[in-house]
Formats: structure tokens, C-alpha cells, sequence
């Protein structure tokens, strides 16, 4: 079978797939999405105590600095308050990586949306900690654009520069965490995940590259391309009406990523390491409950047929 | 009745050829005879008689299962574990497939089912 077949297969099984379960995966998406909401909310809660208890401080000189982007520290403010909400949102999104396990790998062929909180309690810092690095590398280096001068003459190439920078640590990442979260949901071990990461790319390198980048034209590029021509647009012409349509086009094109994208995304990164023939490591017995139950069976088997 | 065994309250009639390797298909025995009493009831459940029935009849997965009977595969995977934990089915093999989808098979342990209870 080609490599180019093979894309097109792990896009169109993992559609057929995603298609026959959307009820385990939307229902996923819907509570990282009130996880998210939840997060910000309590953020703007303690924000606010914290407001209160400092005379100096007034609302409306620290909303006016966080919408400039033109103070350092309110901007890091405002990249925790929506870091730390995306992170939450995107950790139990990756809870999907599980789900994905059920449908291809358990031998149900299906999931169900209770499931994806057992995956999140075995898995929580790996999930975490991916979610992490994931909205950080697309955060930090948008963060730093803004602190361009729009007059510089060169500023629309340091924003191509970035972006493009943005996409290439985006990729990579998308690469590994597509490599290691369903491989630690198989096997158990979050180093042994690494290692089976590489060795899947250094098995098939053309067919995840490939892969990967017609993924990322689909879900990712059309994000960050409205986003990036929106970003020049205000620079040159100032305040416009337009970009109203363009905010409501990248929040759609965004929201289509998460809840298409992303439980996509997840089913062909297990069907690629389902498929891909490597030395795999042994699977841990992570649940100690059921190591404990199999025990108890085996042991209840062995004496009733000792009598 | 020859090669009996019992198997938490199950006796069976003849030897249970079962192999979960790839591509081996489990044979089942004629006729199975339960002596749990809690096993009874689950055997008289009318959606887990519906399943048993068609896994006397061939190995079947989860989604052939909906299939059959139109049944949610989350409620048909409690009525599988409730059988399988009173060994009425068992996991015959389990297949790969050309999308490399790992498909676990269930099947009935036995063709027929008798129920021998002692009391007290």
C-alpha cells in the first residue's frame, strides 16, 4: 500500500470512525469547554478579590492596559488568565486520546463519555503537561509580537517571521504529542512513550509527515492564516468594521478545529501507531484494581479446580 | 458426561477449547450445566437471553451485537460483562483488521444451558 493511500485511508477511516462515536467525543468537547468557562471564571474571581484588596489599583486603568497589550505585566496577566483556562480545556480534551484507544484498540470498537474521566484520573499529567507545552507554544510568541512597534518598517515580515516560527514549534509538537499520548494510553509509560514516538517515525517518517501536514492545511493553517491577515489588516488601516467578520470566521474556523479537529486528530494518531509495525514495549498493568480482581479470579479458578 | 469441571458454579460438559490468540476461533460444548444460583437470573434476563442467543448461534463483536439486536454497545458491553462473569460467554478470540482495528469476539460457552440447583 503507498504512503499517499495511507493518508488518505487514516483521514477517511478516522472520519468513519469519529462519525460512528461523536456522542462520547462531543459530549468530551462540551465539558472541556465548561471546564474552561469554570476556569475563568474562578480566574476572574480571584482577580477581582485581588483588585478589591489594593486601593491603588482601578478597574478601568487595568482593562484599558490588557486590551493595549501595551504593559508588560498586564499582558502576562492576561496570558495566564488565558493560558490557564486553555490548558484545563485542552487537557481534558485530551482525554479523546483515550476515547480514540476504545474505539480502535480495546476490541469494543466503541467509547462512551464517562469513560474519557478514567482516562483523565490514570493520565492527568501527561494530558497536563502536553496541554501545557501545546497552548504555550502558540501563545508565547504571539505574545511577543505584540510588542512590535506598528510603525517598524519591517513589521510585517517579524510577523511572518513568528508565525511562521508559530506553525514550524507547532507542527513539531504535533508530531510528538501525536506520537506519545496514544502510545502512554497503550503502553503506560511515559518514557517508554518517547521512545516508540521515534521509532514510529523512524519506521514510516513520510507517511506521519505527510499525514500531519495535510492535517494541518485542513484544521490548523486557516486558524492562524484569518488570524495572521486580520493581525496586518488592523496595522495598516486601523479600526474597520471588517474585522467583526473575520473575528466570527477565525472563531468558527477555531471551533471547528476543536470539535472536529482535535477528536480527529486523536483517532488517526492511534490509528498510526496501531498500524505502523515497531518494536513496541510490553503495556504496564496500570489499574492496580484490576490487577487485583484478575488476581482474585485467577486464584478463586485454581481452587475451585484443585478440589 | 465426560472431562466435567466446574467453573465458579458452572459445570461444564465437555473440555472448552478457548484461545484469545489472533485468528483462532474457540470451539464451544454441547451443553453447559449451571449450579450458581446467582447466574440464574442473568440467564433469564431478557436482553442478555436475546444476546446469548445469537452468540450460541456465532462469534459476534460489540457493534455486531447492536447490529443484531439494536441495542446501545454501553449497555450490550454490562450485559457482556454480567455473562462473562458468570462464565456463560467468553472472549473466543480477537482479530485485527485491514484499518487495524482491534475487534474482540464474544461467544456463548455452551449450546444449551441446564440449571441444577441444590438446596440446602
Amino acid at each position: 500500500m503507498s504512503e499517499e493511500s495511507d493518508v488518505k485511508l487514516d483521514l477517511k477511516i478516522s472520519w468513519k470512525l469519529l462519525n460512528e462515536n461523536y456522542k462520547a467525543f462531543l459530549m468530551t468537547e462540551l465539558f472541556a469547554f465548561l471546564s474552561f468557562f469554570t476556569v475563568m471564571i474562578l480566574a476572574g474571581v480571584i482577580f477581582v478579590i485581588v483588585v478589591v484588596s489594593i486601593p491603588s489599583l482601578t478597574f478601568s486603568t487595568i482593562i484599558e492596559n490588557i486590551r493595549d497589550d501595551n504593559d508588560f505585566r498586564y499582558s502576562i496577566i492576561a496570558t495566564v488568565f488565558i493560558g490557564l483556562s486553555h490548558i484545563t480545556m485542552v487537557g481534558f480534551l485530551n482525554c479523546q486520546y483515550g476515547l480514540a484507544y476504545d474505539v480502535m484498540s480495546s476490541g469494543d470498537m466503541f467509547s462512551e463519555f464517562k469513560r474519557a474521566f478514567k482516562y483523565f484520573q490514570k493520565y492527568w499529567w501527561q494530558y497536563i503537561l502536553f496541554s501545557f507545552i501545546s497552548v504555550f507554544s502558540i501563545m508565547i510568541p504571539r505574545r511577543i509580537g505584540m510588542f512590535i512597534e506598528p510603525t517598524n518598517p519591517f513589521t510585517i515580515f517579524i510577523d511572518i517571521g513568528i508565525i511562521t516560527a508559530q506553525l514550524m514549534i507547532y507542527f513539531i509538537f504535533t508530531i510528538i504529542a501525536n506520537g506519545t499520548l496514544p502510545s502512554v494510553t497503550a503502553q503506560g509509560s511515559f518514557k517508554n512513550s518517547f521512545v516508540e514516538t521515534f521509532r514510529v517515525l523512524k519506521k514510516e517518517p513520510y507517511r506521519v509527515l505527510k499525514t500531519w501536514t495535510t492535517y494541518f492545511f485542513i484544521f490548523i493553517f486557516p486558524v492562524v492564516a484569518i488570524s495572521f491577515v486580520r493581525m496586518e489588516l488592523h496595522r495598516f488601516l486601523g479600526p474597520n468594521r471588517l474585522y467583526l467578520i473575520m473575528d466570527i470566521a477565525g472563531l468558527l474556523l477555531y471551533l471547528i478545529y476543536l470539535f472536529v479537529g482535535y477528536p480527529l486528530k486523536t483517532i488517526i494518531s492511534t490509528r498510526i501507531y496501531n498500524s505502523v509495525d515497531f518494536d513496541r514495549f510490553k503495556p504496564l498493568t496500570v489499574n492496580k484494581e484490576e490487577e487485583l480482581e484478575n488476581a482474585k479470579k485467577l486464584t478463586e479458578e485454581k481452587e475451585v479446580l484443585g478440589k | 458426561m465426560e472431562n466435567n469441571k466446574v467453573v465458579n458454579g458452572s459445570e461444564l460438559s465437555m473440555n472448552k477449547t478457548v484461545n484469545n490468540q489472533e485468528g483462532m476461533i474457540a470451539s464451544i460444548q454441547e451443553e453447559m450445566l449451571i449450579t450458581d444460583p446467582e447466574a440464574v437470573p442473568v440467564l433469564f434476563h431478557p436482553k442478555k437471553k436475546e444476546i446469548l442467543t445469537f452468540l450460541i448461534a456465532k462469534n459476534m463483536t460489540i457493534i455486531d451485537l447492536k447490529h443484531a439486536t439494536g441495542l446501545n454497545p454501553g449497555t450490550i458491553k454490562r450485559h457482556l460483562t454480567d455473562l462473562l462473569e458468570h462464565n456463560l460467554v467468553f472472549i473466543s478470540h480477537e482479530k485485527v483488521n485491514e484499518f487495524s482495528i482491534v475487534m474482540k469476539y464474544y461467544r456463548a460457552s455452551a449450546k444449551t444451558f441446564q440449571i441444577k440447583i441444590e438446596w440446602p
